[in-house]
């Protein structure tokens, strides 16, 4: 950890510095990072990591280091550590998050190899700074780890395509491998041979895009037989002057899993120029092959208060209700009747 | 007599939307206009290429500058805090990185002076340097 820490102070070096004759590869080295720390606190039950006796052990961080060799050719490294309370999804270690190549291959056209960001919805990519998101995480039922990734192991090629009427479309398609988190996820299942692709419309109506996607991937299960899995999301969003909309919604083919259904519905006001109200109902839902459970995995409605001392620095405070059987205090099957669960994260983010 | 008062009336005009800054490149750059459409996209790097095919290298101010808000507004009609949520968007997705940020009106001009492919822009008041020249920025 004490290399991360001094590898994370000395990114902070002034950037100002650099604007004196530097060499140039220096200039074409870009560090970045975030830290989201927080405090959380649940009533009931433990639910995603959150203890009835409150934790400060609830963090994200991460640094990326780009070299950008030359208009055609970078390269990127990102470390992460992901602190979960109390979850049995909780890793220790700090991870390489990704390590790829870039190749540009012209202004519209982008080619990555390697342990790459996987384009899915609004907030895959870029979920962990949290400072794009204004709560500590983006919501749990869309972007649930049993059935999406934030990485992917393989390629991805994307497209920036211009278009009459002031539209343009951003296109991405992928393939390779990654895992998913299995059952509570103390264990994790590899996902093979999986692909799939997002298009994202933008527009001419700055600030607003739409977009869409699907992935078929084949998870291996510890103690399983091998299920594919398809999956469709569809994403609307709108950054306008004081408002921020969103809503994603995705439906998945779990094979012998049955059918995983998750939406959510996001707004968020700027009262003032530091302060913003935001509000947000999500709902994820699992239907066994043969119907005997329609179960709601959870309900979660959620208000939150930001104050941006800067734009980068962004305190947060938010309250959640939960109902469903997300709890992590007793065995989560699909036959337990749900509770209901409450929740504060106090977070402050920042990033550079 | 008309004549004169037009002229003053587009002179007039002229002066209240001359721009807070003066957007400035190396001295052998054959560049000398650009659109606030060419400047946004060169800002937010979707173009990335000069008209001779030579790199764009963008260099921008500290978001806390005042200068950056007025360029900010002026240049992509956004505030800077909206950028910054782009710029945080690509670069936590892996997709680019923002240009440089520097600290003053000197280190930018110094930039710009030692890089043949660089674009900035300064305070209006601030005095160009040799090596420097301004670039006019239509709408």
């Amino acid at each position: 950890m004490r290399p991360f820490a001094l590898i994370a102070v000395l990114a902070l070096l002034p950037a100002a510095a650099l604007g004196q004759e530097v060499p140039d590869w220096l200039f074409r080295l870009s560090i970045h990072g975030y830290i989201s720390q927080a405090y959380a606190v649940s009533d009931d039950h433990q639910i995603l990591g959150i203890p009835t006796n409150g934790t400060t052990d609830y963090r994200d961080l991460a640094l990326q280091f780009r070299y950008d060799q030359d208009r055609k050719n970078a390269f990127v490294l990102q470390l992460r550590q992901e602190r979960l309370g109390d979850s049995p999804r909780q890793r220790d270690d700090v991870e390489i998050d990704w390590a790829f190549y870039q190749r540009n291959v012209s202004d519209r056209l982008t080619l990555k190899a390697g342990r790459i960001p996987l384009p899915l919805g609004i907030f895959n990519e870029a979920g962990g700074p949290a400072t794009t998101s204004p709560f500590f995480r983006p919501p749990t039922e869309f972007y649930d780890r049993r059935y999406t990734s934030k990485t992917l192991e393989g390629v991805l090629g994307s497209l920036a395509l211009g278009a009459p009427g002031g539209w343009s479309f951003d296109v991405d398609g992928y393939f390779g491998q990654w895992k998913v988190d299995y059952d509570d996820g103390a264990e994790q299942s590899d996902a093979r041979n999986a692909w799939g692709g997002q298009v994202w419309a933008n527009t001419p109506l700055p600030g607003v895009r739409i977009g869409g996607g699907a992935y078929r991937c084949e998870v291996e299960p510890p103690d399983g037989a091998r299920v594919d899995y398809f999956m469709l999301h569809a994403s609307v969003e709108a950054d306008l002057h004081r408002w921020r909309l969103a809503s994603e919604y995705m439906s998945g083919n779990l094979d012998q899993g049955g059918r995983y259904r998750a939406w959510y519905a996001q707004a968020g006001y700027q009262v003032t120029r530091r302060v913003s109200i935001h509000a947000r109902g999500a709902v994820s839902r699992i239907t066994t092959p043969d119907e005997d459970y329609d179960t709601p995995l959870s309900e979660d409605l959620a208000l939150s208060i930001n104050y941006a001392v800067h734009p980068a620095i962004v305190f947060k405070l938010e309250g959640h209700t939960n109902q469903g059987i997300l709890r992590e205090d007793t065995p989560q099957t699909l036959s337990a009747s749900p509770s209901e669960t409450r929740y504060l994260i106090a977070s402050v983010v920042a990033s550079f | 007599m008309r004549r004169v008062l037009v002229l003053l009336l587009i002179a007039g005009v002229a002066v209240a939307e001359e721009l807070p800054f003066r957007v400035v490149v190396h001295e052998s750059n054959p560049v000398v206009a650009v659109t606030r459409a060419q400047l946004s996209a060169i800002y937010t790097k979707r173009t990335r290429s000069w008209p001779d095919g030579m790199e764009i290298f963008p260099v921008d101010h500290l978001p806390a500058s005042r200068l950056r808000e007025r360029f900010s507004r002026t240049v992509h009609g956004k505030s800077v805090a909206y950028v910054t949520r782009y710029w945080q968007r690509l670069i936590f997705s892996g997709r680019a990185v923002p240009p440089r940020e520097l600290r003053s009106d000197a280190a930018v001009l110094t930039l710009v002076r030692s890089n043949a492919e660089a674009v900035g822009y300064v305070d209006a008041r601030t005095p160009l340097s040799d090596g420097v020249k301004a670039i006019a920025v239509r709408p």
